[in-house]
């Protein structure tokens, strides 16, 4: 005869000998923790699945924005470069943000000139040439320039002969 | 004893009032207070449907973006040149029209500068306003302002047929000297006028200062005109043309009767100055057009008036995403083909504003006779009269022989609105070869220097 737990004697006692509830009670416990691990797995699966293709997304998108931008850069320039231009402004309608997330334009001049697009979180950067004619009497002053994403203005000054691209002060 | 089992008896009790109680509250509350954890699977289930929302927005605005990249967007600018051109046709049509109709009024010559613009700022302020409201329409501003400069010449010529003589009758004067820039020489010549071989024929001069001369000879030979140059270097060329009566020659374009002729290239080669000059004015007829930027002297030329050869205008350019201010020059449109604008040039303004016709000339008879028995020489006799609004100032009567050949011309000086011809071609040497039809014109220049003509023709056998 084995020794009878003095506890074991109480629950006994108070269930009288009913074993079968412990066993609902480790199924239920036992559900619970599968369902979360399912859940926590599939939320960290698809978040990452989600920031994954931001980044795609973002990566697809910038150089169509850049794209864009050089391509309104250029119409400038051919404008300018029209014999008696004064004065171009283009007004360059971009987004405000690209899948979700603001960016960032960096124009830099002198003679090679192009643009950088930017995101933090995720992390991108893009960068398109930007195509002058040859013999153009419109320049990109050397040197760095940032502004944030969304209408950017173009603007050239015949006396000066200098292309700037600015934000849109006017919203 | 009762005492031992007492307090358990009553635990049992307790018990199974507690037990029965918490059944009432199960029955009486669906959700056990212990299954609320169940709200985690909800809670994450949520966050899981968020996120694939997150990601169709995503996939959205990627596919909106290659949307994007397709879209070629080059309709500002277009729209812009294209009114940019428009500005460029209508200032040049302007420009050309007043040039042309605005050219007479006044006797000074500033005060026909003032005219010619008060009417070229009224054109392009009509045209302007025309242009507003068109792009009006399509959500556009665009205006052009009244020119802001200048660039003046002159234009001379003669606009009514007669001969390439000054209006005092020379056929040896100079339309223009130190000449740099010509903007337009064109010419129609009358064939059956031009002299019938190159000796004595019409010539216009181009001379530099350090006397270089391009030279240009036009003659009718066999009905075929023939325009000749030849350079100070010793190489010469020519082109012909026989449609029409009429041959039309272009120096700036390089061109006779509309077709090119790589002989007028010496027109590209022009030094920076040079005198226009012609010789033997008398042996052509017709109308011609010359306008010259600034120049040292102009001769007597029918007309002599200043001319706008270039106007500077500003526009401006509004869509909503462009703006464009440019400044343009703008030349007038070439007139197209050169025509009489009068017969004799009625309405050729004579310096004072004032118009006045040519005169009329009749041939009553021409005829010939044998000078001498059984010999080959003849006599041409000439009848007529002419008549003129003011007053006769020289006659010219030329002899033609059958092949167009030019055999003589005589003149004769008046100071008279009416006066007779009589003339005789003495002792023509006639050999049976040369016998046909011979030709007789006779053209009379008032004071103002018009012109009349008349022919006729006798045969000779």
């Amino acid at each position: 005869m084995s020794p009878i737990d003095p506890v074991d004697r109480v629950l006994d006692r108070a269930f009288g000998h009913d074993d079968r509830a412990v066993s609902t009670t480790v199924s239920y416990a036992l559900n619970l923790s599968v369902a979360t691990i399912l859940m926590t797995s599939l939320l960290v699966a698809s978040a990452g699945f989600v920031d994954d293709q931001r980044e795609r997304a973002i990566r697809t998108e910038l150089p169509v924005l850049g794209g864009q931008l050089a391509d309104d850069v250029s119409t400038a320039d051919r404008l300018a470069n029209t014999p008696g231009t004064d004065s171009v402004v283009i007004t360059s309608d971009l987004p405000q943000e690209v899948a979700g997330r603001t960016y960032e334009i960096t124009v830099r001049g002198g003679t090679d000139p192009h643009l950088l697009l930017s995101t933090t979180d995720p992390t991108v950067v893009v960068g398109v040439n930007l195509t002058l004619l040859e013999g153009s009497p419109a320049s990109i002053p050397a040197g760095e320039t940032s502004l944030s994403g969304g209408t950017v203005e173009i603007e050239y000054d015949g006396s000066t002969g200098i292309l700037e691209i600015t934000e849109n002060t006017d919203g | 004893m009762a005492d031992v089992t007492a307090p358990g008896r009553r635990r049992d009790r307790a018990d199974r009032a507690d037990r029965a109680a918490r059944m009432d509250r199960a029955t009486a509350d669906p959700v056990p207070a212990d299954d609320q954890r169940g709200q985690l699977i909800l809670v994450a289930g949520l966050a899981l449907a968020l996120s694939f929302v997150a990601l169709v927005l995503i996939l959205n605005s990627a596919v909106y973006t290659e949307n994007l990249a397709t879209r070629g967007d080059d309709a500002p600018t277009t729209d812009a040149l294209a009114y940019r051109e428009d500005v460029r046709q209508g200032v040049a049509g302007a420009i050309e029209y007043s040039n042309r109709h605005n050219n007479a009024s006044g006797s000074e010559r500033e005060a026909r500068k003032t005219a010619l613009k008060t009417a070229l700022n009224r054109s392009i302020d009509e045209w302007n306003e025309l242009a507003v409201q068109h792009a009006a329409l399509g959500g556009r501003a665009a205006t052009v302002s009244e020119p802001t400069g200048y660039v003046w010449g002159t234009q001379l010529g003669q606009n009514g047929e007669r001969a390439f003589t000054d209006t005092d009758g020379s056929s040896a004067w100079s339309p223009a000297t130190g000449v740099s820039e010509m903007d337009r020489f064109r010419m129609s010549v009358n064939r059956s006028v031009l002299a019938g071989s190159r000796l004595d024929s019409f010539e216009l001069r181009f001379r530099n200062s350090v006397g270089d001369t391009w030279s240009l000879h036009v003659y009718n030979s066999g009905g075929t005109t023939w325009v000749h140059i030849d350079d100070f270097t010793g190489s010469e060329d020519r082109c012909g043309d026989t449609d029409g009566n009429h041959t039309e020659i272009d120096l700036v374009r390089g061109t006779v009767d509309g077709k090119d002729c790589s002989a007028l290239d010496f027109a590209d080669a022009s030094p920076s100055s040079y005198d226009i000059e012609i010789a033997n004015g008398d042996d052509a007829a017709g109308i011609y057009e010359l306008v010259v930027g600034p120049v040292a002297s102009t001769g007597n030329a029918p007309y002599a008036t200043p001319a706008i050869r270039a106007a500077t205008v500003k526009l401006d350019y509004e869509s909503p995403s462009l703006h464009y201010e440019s400044t343009l020059s703008v030349e007038p449109h070439d007139p197209g083909a050169i025509r009489a604008t009068g017969t004799g040039g009625s309405d050729v303004p004579d310096g004072d504003g004032s118009t006045d016709t040519p005169p009329s000339v009749t041939i009553d008879e021409a005829a010939s006779e044998h000078t001498e028995e059984n010999g080959n020489k003849h006599d041409f006799d000439v009848e007529g009269s002419v008549t003129d609004d003011t007053t006769v100032a020289s006659v010219e009567i030329k002899l033609y022989d059958p092949s167009g050949n030019l055999i003589g011309t005589k003149r004769q000086s008046f100071a008279s609105s009416s006066v007779t011809i009589d003339v005789t071609f003495d002792d023509v040497k006639i050999n049976n070869k040369d016998s046909g039809t011979y030709r007789v014109v006779v053209t009379a220049y008032d004071d103002a220097g018009q012109s009349g003509a008349d022919e006729w023709t006798v045969s000779v056998s």
